[in-house]
């Protein structure tokens, strides 16, 4: 099983998250974790890059859901990209596109906070 | 009870008996000149003294009394003893009203009171003898009765022989001295028995060395007083010659006891200290032991662990530092929290803590050149605790010494921190095994709950084979599935997960059972029914969970079902491909997912198709719409098992229907995602008819989700094979067939999510 890793890089105002492994309720935490620091920062807008991530359990859904409503109150965003097909088949599944941006990758993302920006 | 208090009973009235039975004696020898009637008197005396002491002996045996204490009971006996003397000299001579001669004697007057100083003088000799039987038996384990008794016949021997030394047998006096040499060789030798004041401690020793002194000084006095000239003696003498010997010779024993008892415990007062440190070593490593196998929480653990600390090595100071806890200190004894913290910094940045593997001494004047704390001290001693070769943390002791432990209280310290270390293990262990139990506990309330939720019996319906499965894994998983009974005769079915494990998710189960069952006989169609619990759940649910759902109404006289779904994973509908209505399916796909298509579509495989159910084969096959898989095309590009089967099944019937797939998957996401108009605003309802013969199949993700030894996921896919294929009749038998197959499929990995399958079948 791949292990869960989170890393943060800063690109001007926006913040990526890179995620890889397994995303579940054991490693959800560490997610949240990233968030609140974010939070606590005035980070708002956020692009989640999903491109090494494994697995996903509803635990690891919810920590997107705990904190999206913060960073839109905030005029921010949680933007996902880079989804792999059976990662994105989970989120597509509970009807997470409705709900969130998911994005070809960080460019088109970044390229969506500035639109809406405007 | 009652024949304890007999036991009681029996020594006082062995006493009186013998007392009368004396008294008798005196009486009828009453001139007691004649040989014959002093010996019968003395012997007979002496015979009951003996019977009186066997039994106060066997009495006082269960006692336990601390050799201090029976000191004392000695002290205060003499003290009466000689204060009874003093108060007969005084005031005797108004009680004996005649001259003091053996023929006075035969007056009653003058008898009973000298029967009763005789008989106090007979209690205490008793008592004397009985205590010191007791000291001389005190931490023996081998009985030496010989010594003592031996002791005790010669005793009785001089008392008896005393006789001699006056009148007509004065020649034969050299036996009464012989029996007194012997007699009081034999004392010494039992007096040397005093082995316990050893063990005793040093402020005891002190004790003692005072009440040897009192002692010795009251026994000599004491004993002189027997021999004076007084009325009070002439009293005994001509009563018992004997016992008043006798008497005189205990007081002896006890004078020669002190005497050896006050230079014994002088010459073991050099060495108290040491006993006293050694003695209280082992009882602290006794104690700690014994501590080991108690319940202890870490904190509780690390203070007893440091104060024993400093009672073993005699320190000034103590505390833990356990490794993973930042090194912070546990257990602090002896110095305030913020020494200790600064004197752990100093040493934490001397030495790596976990790479100590023997006890290290450090000498702290460096410490002081740049810190100060209130109290200073010499050295520190950093001992490794571990255990099974696992490192818990370093003990620190402080010396304000300036002279390093000794090689012996090193080991001895080094011997205890090994101790301690167990006793953090089993701390730990214990932790762990108790945190367990109480999931496992908690899981049982949410299982229970969960059986309670789920219906009981599934609904009886004409027409319809109704059929429910329902595997718990062991953390519960969430999942729900109901019935309800609506107006016009038609049903409501739902199935739904919580996100979430255990006693929480059994809580928002219950919650949506009560949600659901009131909303359905409210609102008619399903879209209703799950809007209104979506807006009701924002109260109820925390933010970071949700609930997938599929909500369906089924009229059962057309087959008409309505079906909306939230999040949840897509029910399947294997029905006649002629009765297709391709319309129905080509719909749901929202814009956003096309363009993920797309981007998909060169990885193909199986992934994507549930991703676009189905839009993997929409290369293979164009003419089919998404969402459906057919029995005779699937072949193209498969996987084999798949391709077996359907061929399988084309044979076996060729001209019955052919029979396909849809996958019912229409827009809509989990309950408690959103609260705003959106969930309204997304929700797809999906209208079909359940023909007869045909079947709708729903699901939790606890079945496309489990998975084999590698790691695979049993997929959608498979379970719409398995579906296709099937042949048999019943809705039981399908369910049979699918559990068989998850658990074939699964091997010897576990179940970690609830299994949840609803099958209604058209008859």
């Amino acid at each position: 099983m791949a292990d869960f890793k989170s890393g943060l890089r800063d690109k001007d105002e926006f913040s990526i998250i890179d995620l890889s492994g397994y995303l579940d309720a054991h490693t959800a935490p560490e997610l949240e974790t990233r968030f609140t620091n974010l939070i606590d920062k005035n980070r708002f807008k956020v692009v989640v890059n999903l491109k090494d991530l494994e697995y996903i359990s509803s635990a690891g859904l919810g920590v997107f859901m705990a904190y999206i409503e913060t960073m839109r109150e905030n005029q921010g965003d949680i933007k996902l990209v880079s989804l792999k097909p059976s990662v994105y088949s989970i989120f597509d599944l509970l009807g997470f596109p409705l709900l969130y941006d998911i994005m070809k990758d960080e460019e088109e993302a970044i390229n969506k906070f500035k639109e809406q920006g405007k | 009870m009652n024949h304890h208090h007999i036991l009681k009973y029996r020594f006082l009235f062995a006493g009186i008996f013998a007392l009368i039975a004396l008294a008798f004696l005196r009486l009828l020898f009453v001139t007691g000149d004649t040989t014959g009637g002093v010996l019968i008197l003395e012997i007979s005396s002496a015979l009951f003294f003996f019977f009186l002491l066997s039994e106060s002996i066997n009495q006082t045996k269960a006692v336990k009394v601390e050799p201090i204490g029976y000191l004392l009971a000695l002290l205060i006996t003499t003290f009466i003893a000689i204060s009874l003397k003093l108060l007969f000299d005084t005031f005797g001579k108004h009680f004996i009203v005649s001259k003091i001669n053996y023929e006075a004697l035969t007056s009653t007057v003058d008898f009973l009171p000298v029967l009763v100083i005789n008989a106090v003088l007979l209690a205490i000799s008793v008592f004397y003898l009985t205590i010191f039987r007791h000291l001389f038996y005190f931490r023996r384990t081998k009985a030496k009765n010989l010594d003592f008794n031996a002791m005790l016949i010669f005793m009785g021997l001089t008392g008896l022989t005393s006789i001699l030394t006056e009148g007509k047998y004065k020649d034969y006096q050299y036996f009464y001295m012989a029996f007194l040499i012997v007699t009081i060789l034999l004392m010494i030798i039992n007096c040397a028995r005093i082995g316990w004041i050893t063990f005793l401690e040093k402020r005891q020793k002190l004790q003692l060395l005072v009440i040897s002194v009192v002692m010795i000084v009251l026994f000599a006095l004491y004993q002189n007083t027997l021999l004076d000239d007084s009325s009070y003696q002439q009293v005994l003498k001509h009563y018992s010659k004997a016992f008043l010997e006798f008497h005189w010779i205990i007081a002896m024993y006890g004078m020669i006891f002190f005497i050896i008892l006050f230079f014994t415990t002088l010459f073991h007062l050099p060495t108290a200290d040491v006993i006293d440190k050694r003695t209280k070593e082992i009882s602290s490593l006794h104690y700690f032991s014994e501590l080991i196998n108690r319940v202890l929480d870490t904190e509780e653990l690390s203070e007893t662990i440091t104060e024993l600390a400093l009672n073993i090595s005699g320190a000034n100071a103590s505390w833990l530092l356990f490794f993973g806890n930042e090194n912070k200190a546990a257990g602090i004894k002896g110095v305030g929290y913020l020494a200790s913290e600064k004197i752990s910094n100093y040493l934490h940045r001397k030495t790596d803590f976990t790479t100590i593997k023997s006890p290290v001494s450090f000498d702290l004047k460096e410490f002081y050149h740049s810190e100060t704390t209130d109290e200073k001290y010499d050295h520190a001693y950093l001992v490794p605790v571990s255990s099974y070769s696992r490192m818990h943390g370093v003990l620190v002791l402080l010396n304000k010494n300036s002279v390093a432990f000794d090689q012996t209280e090193k080991n001895l310290i080094k011997t205890f921190a090994d101790y301690a270390a167990v006793a953090i293990e089993n701390s730990r262990l214990l932790n762990e095994s108790i945190e367990k139990e109480r999931l496992e506990r908690e899981l049982d309330v949410a299982r229970q709950m969960q059986r309670k939720i789920l219906p009981e019996k599934l609904p009886e319906l004409p027409g319809y084979d109704i059929e429910a499965v329902f595997i718990p894994a062991f953390e519960v998983g969430g999942d729900y599935y109901d019935f309800f009974r609506l107006a016009d005769n038609k049903v409501g079915f739902v199935i739904a997960d919580v996100s979430g494990k255990g006693i929480s998710a059994a809580f928002v189960m219950a919650e949506l059972k009560g949600v659901l069952e009131s909303f359905s006989t409210m609102k008619s169609n399903p879209k209703e029914i799950l809007v209104a619990a979506n807006s009701v759940l924002k109260k109820i649910l925390d933010r970071r969970m949700f609930i997938t759902a599929m909500y369906g109404i089924l009229n059962p006289k057309t087959g008409d079902v309505s079906l909306v779904r939230a999040g949840h994973c897509p029910a399947l509908h294997k029905t006649f491909s002629d009765g297709k209505r391709p319309d129905e399916s080509e719909e749901k796909r929202p814009d956003d997912s096309d363009a993920i298509d797309k981007k998909l579509n060169r990885n193909g495989g199986f992934e994507i198709e549930s991703v676009t159910s189905g839009g993997g084969e929409v290369g293979a096959n164009k003419s089919a719409s998404s969402g459906v898989e057919r029995g005779p095309v699937i072949s193209d590009g498969d996987e084999k098992g798949t391709n077996e089967s359907a061929a399988a099944g084309e044979e076996m019937n060729p001209k019955t229907p052919v029979m396909v797939i849809e996958e019912k998957q229409p827009v809509g996401f989990g309950l408690g995602m959103n609260f705003t108009g959106k969930f309204e605003k997304t929700l797809q309802e999906e209208n079909f008819v359940l023909k007869r013969g045909e079947q709708l199949v729903m699901f939790t993700d606890g079945v496309n989700e489990m998975k084999n030894e590698q790691m695979e996921d049993y997929g959608i896919k498979r379970l719409k094979s398995l579906l296709l294929n099937f042949t048999g009749d019943t809705g039981n038998e399908l369910a049979s067939h699918i559990v068989k197959d998850l658990t074939q499929f699964a091997g010897t990995k576990p179940q970690h999510d609830d299994i949840t399958l609803l099958i209604i079948k058209r008859i």
